[in-house]
């Protein structure tokens, strides 16, 4: 639009030239005009010569932002390099030349699964605004979608420990059972400090809660929801316990995981729910 | 487009540039619209820039819409009054200072830089000097800096960054605008349009009355510049410019009569061709439409210029805009034999009036003088009694008994109103030719320039068998004035000096170099008129004279061939990738694989070998140079890794020496592997 209007004052100006007969006008209407053409060169050369390469991405929620991750590199200075995938937020980024630069670009999930990264294009309406340059880029490119926890329904066996700050004390009651070698994402409170000062390493407590405390998220737990209204509430609970150290299982039809506690386990769950009834999972 | 843009709103930065450019923009027609269009301008740009640093409140939108209201009704009441372009630019300023009040979205922004780009186009009709010119660049400049600006929110370097990326744009756009500029057909005009500015007051018009050229001898803004083929001007004495004649006289003016067109001129030109100096002439807008004959004039090659049968040049319609012509003169003034016709025109004087004079002539002619008598005795008279000033005496009654027999003194007008009714008196057909005497010959461009100042006034008397013959009474007693060019004529007379246009004069006097720059500058002015403004006269003869006919074919070859080099350059330099320096040391390694590559491919470095390693896989296989390659890496390693500053330059020029023996080497090895594997 802006291009067209540009092309109408340079037309109205070689109107007043040849009018006028005045050169300097035309000067002026040439100097435009060249400049419009000039302007194609350099907004070409603003994306030309642009390396993207796809890195991997971390899983999100169904209804949230996912974040495809790029890692964008020039061996000259781009400006104001505008990203998006369609019908969702687009970033801005200016590009130094030769420096790898590393960006996120948002992408609403709207269903849980593997969230394929979709066409998205990179464009640039610099210098001038007169013209865009763009690209349409498409990475095989994947993103896990758990489903969006939903708070609701009863954890039957939750029930009397009506309070998280309870769950905090319950924990108390669980016999401690072994050390295990830490492992990334082991809750702080859960690490074996003393063993950790005597020179052992770190150390993970885990504990052996009595039959009756350990939780199922089971599938047949509340036959009055929808297939995707239980997966939420699982996952809802899966993240509720694994917050609070709470040892838990999870039963879905045909696949069953024994009770632990701990981040590793919550992700395996949670996985787990993202795929359930999905194929190719 | 595939997808909507959101209204991006615009940054401060942004909006103090589209200040910045407004400003500039407006400046060069401040003189031309009304002031209190000005002060409302400089009075929103000042708070629309003052609110961008602090937070104001905001005008309510009844006082904005009022205020609007005002501003529209005052410039349309202005522009149905005013006539041609000061209106146009009024209302283009008033419409970029209104939206300025509602600068919020880039959409605003597109709006006032296109606007702006308008005015700045408008301004050259104002003004065209090269200073204008450049200024016109400048506003360019900052057009595109906002616009940049608009699409690049720097905030940190605001200034300088949008300023660099425009200049950078507009340098690489001058190609081919010049392209364009050159090979552009140039139209004549869609409509006609008539625009009443920037004409200069002229020293002539259309009737005489002593005192007229008087007030006007002072101004010295330029009449028009003369070039002649020959490339010297005629002598100083020859330097009569024509411009009308006056062969009606009622006593106390004289004035134009209608003359005929005359077509038989160029015939005789065409004839004769003997001493004919052609010149061409670019005469400056004067709103008038005649034009300069270099006495005697001998036929104008122009064809929209007409020739009257009083031998002067007139254009179809009042000059405008600078006009080119040639023409032709016989500096000589031979008679062509063509006879006088309404003879009793050039005699006529009225029936009373100026006794003295009556009775001098009338004792001529008791005396029995013939006509050349009769003006030699006039002359004579002049000479010896009369003086030259620049300021004479008013005169009352009898005008030419009183400054022929009291006064005595006066310029070119009283002079030859006194030889013309004297002559009329005596029985000569005479008449007032009014034009320009000199003018200043710039030896750097090899032209003349005529200036307002140097207008004059002489006398053409009708002679049996001689034609017409040019009397200059003013030569007659002040034969310096013919000579000497104005200025310095009189650069000693108090009214002279007292204006202020001689100021300039007065320093010239006193420093000679001003004076030649003076010269060299308005000789770049000469060319500047010549090849940019008055570009569409000089287009087609320029374009013919490089490329010879001109056909559709050419003229699309003229455009697609350097628009395409030059954009071919323009994308070059832009895709060009600013390439790493290379470390003298590096750049032997990769020259020495270089040429171990070409004795066997495989002795070529490898991505991510390290010398050392390298070295050793080439020693393995041309055991020759092991122990050549061993010191060489050895003193890589050095360099490279040993951290001893004063080693380091020692080893490098070690390291240089050994490479080059390397190479050598590697020479002589590849002379043999060829001369062996051409025996195999």
């Amino acid at each position: 639009m802006a291009g067209m209007a540009y092309l109408v004052v340079v037309l109205l100006i070689l109107l007043l030239a040849v009018n006028y007969q005045n050169n300097l006008a035309y000067a002026v209407c040439f100097t435009l005009l060249s400049l419009f053409v000039t302007a194609i060169l350099h907004t070409y050369a603003n994306l030309s010569g642009l390396k993207i390469s796809a890195l991997s991405t971390e899983p999100a929620f169904s209804n949230e932002i996912a974040y495809f991750r790029y890692q964008l590199h020039s061996a000259r200075a781009m400006n104001q390099l505008t990203l998006g995938f369609n019908n969702n937020a687009q970033i801005t980024i200016d590009l130094k030349k030769n420096v790898e630069h590393n960006i996120e670009v948002p992408y609403l999930c709207s269903r849980r699964g593997w969230q394929r990264a979709e066409l998205f294009r990179i464009g640039s309406l610099y210098p001038l605004g007169l013209f865009r340059a763009w690209s349409w880029l498409r990475f095989d490119q994947t993103v896990l979608v758990y489903p969006k926890p939903i708070e609701g329904g009863q954890l039957d066996s939750f029930v009397g420990r009506d309070s998280r700050d309870n769950m905090a004390l319950a924990k108390g009651d669980e016999e401690f059972e072994a050390l295990s070698p830490y492992y990334p994402g082991a809750a702080k409170n859960s690490i074996a400090w003393k063993a950790y000062a005597k020179g052992y390493g770190l150390q993970v407590k885990t504990y052996q809660g009595s039959a009756s405390d350990e939780l199922w998220l089971d599938w047949s737990l509340w036959p009055e929801l929808s297939e995707e209204q239980r997966l939420s509430c699982m996952c809802y609970w899966s993240i509720q316990l694994s917050q609070n150290q709470t040892h838990y299982g999870l039963r879905l039809p045909g696949v069953t995981f024994e009770p632990s506690a701990g981040e590793k386990h919550n992700i395996k769950v949670l996985e787990q729910l993202a795929l359930y009834g999905i194929e190719g999972c | 487009m595939s997808t909507k843009t959101p209204a991006t709103l615009l940054s401060i930065p942004s909006k103090k540039w589209l200040l910045i450019m407004l400003l500039v923009v407006i400046a060069p027609h401040v003189a031309y619209i009304p002031l209190w269009l000005t002060s409302i301008a400089l009075c929103i740009i000042g708070w629309i820039g003052i609110s961008l640093f602090s937070q104001r409140p905001e005008l309510p939108v009844w006082g904005r819409r009022l205020f609007v209201v005002g501003v529209i009704a005052g410039v349309l009441i202005y522009a149905s009054m005013s006539q041609g372009l000061a209106g146009l630019s009024s209302l283009l300023i008033a419409g970029a200072i209104l939206k300025v009040l509602e600068l919020r979205t880039r959409r605003d922004g597109w709006v006032l830089i296109l606007v702006a780009c308008f005015i700045a186009a408008v301004s050259f009709l104002f003004d065209q000097s090269i200073v204008a010119a450049t200024y016109g660049g400048v506003s360019l400049m900052t057009v595109f800096s906002a616009l940049t600006m608009m699409h690049h929110p720097n905030e940190q370097r605001w200034f300088t960054f949008p300023l660099k990326k425009s200049a950078l744009i507009l340098l690489q756009s001058m190609p081919l605008m010049l392209i364009l500029f050159l090979i552009f057909p140039r139209i004549s005009p869609l409509w006609s349009i008539q625009y009443n500015n920037s004409v200069a007051k002229t020293g002539l018009s259309d009737d005489m009355e002593p005192g007229n050229i008087s007030q006007l001898a002072r101004s010295d803004s330029v009449a028009f510049r003369v070039s002649f083929s020959t490339g010297v001007p005629p002598a100083s004495t020859d330097r009569y410019w024509r411009a009308m004649t006056y062969p009606i006289f009622d006593g106390q003016r004289w004035s134009m009569a209608q003359e005929s067109i005359d077509k038989g001129i160029n015939k005789r030109n065409s004839e004769e061709g003997k001493d004919l100096v052609e010149y061409q002439v670019i005469a400056e807008p004067s709103a008038n439409s005649w034009l300069f004959a270099l006495d005697y004039p001998s036929g104008v090659p122009s064809r929209e210029i007409l020739q009257f049968s009083d031998g002067t040049f007139q254009a179809g319609s009042p000059i405008y805009e600078r006009l080119f012509y040639s023409a032709k003169a016989d500096l000589s003034g031979a008679y062509d034999g063509r006879p006088l016709y309404d003879r009793a025109r050039y005699l006529s004087v009225p029936k009373n009036g100026n006794p003295a004079t009556r009775a001098m002539v009338a004792k001529w002619a008791a005396t029995g003088f013939s006509p050349e008598q009769k003006i030699a005795a006039l002359l004579q008279r002049f000479n010896e009694k009369f003086s030259y000033t620049l300021s004479p005496q008013k005169l009352r009654g009898d005008r030419i008994d009183q400054f022929l027999f009291t006064t005595q003194e006066g310029f070119c007008e009283h002079f030859s109103n006194a030889t013309a009714f004297a002559l009329r008196l005596g029985g000569i057909p005479t008449r007032v030719v009014a034009g320009y005497l000199g003018g200043e010959w710039n030896p750097y461009e090899k032209y003349m320039l005529v200036r307002q100042y140097e207008a004059h006034a002489w006398v053409e008397a009708w002679l049996d068998g001689k034609g017409w013959v040019r009397i200059d009474p003013t030569a007659a007693v002040a034969p310096e004035r013919v000579i000497l060019p104005f200025d310095q004529l009189f650069s000693d007379s108090p009214e002279f000096m007292s204006d202020n246009a001689f100021a300039t004069y007065r320093m010239q006097q006193s420093l000679p170099w001003l004076k030649t720059w003076s010269l060299r500058y308005d000789a770049l002015n000469y060319n500047w008129h010549r090849w940019v403004l008055g570009f569409h006269e000089e287009q087609s003869g320029l374009l013919q004279d490089w490329f010879g006919k001109i056909s559709i074919l050419k003229m699309l070859l003229l455009l697609f061939i350097p628009v395409g080099v030059a954009l071919t350059v323009v994308i070059w330099i832009l895709l060009r990738v600013p390439s790493h320096k290379i470390n003298a040391v590096d750049q032997e390694v990769i020259t020495v694989s270089a040429g171990l590559c070409s004795v066997a491919p495989l002795l070529q470095r490898e991505a991510g070998e390290t010398v050392t390693s390298y070295c050793q896989r080439v020693a393995r296989s041309l055991p020759v140079l092991r122990s050549r390659l061993e010191d060489w890496s050895e003193l890589y390693q050095q360099i490279r890794y040993v951290p001893e500053s004063h080693q380091i330059e020692q080893n490098t020029i070690l390291f240089l020496s050994c490479s080059r023996q390397l190479k050598k080497d590697i020479k002589r090895l590849k002379k043999q592997d060829f001369v062996r594997g051409s025996i195999d």
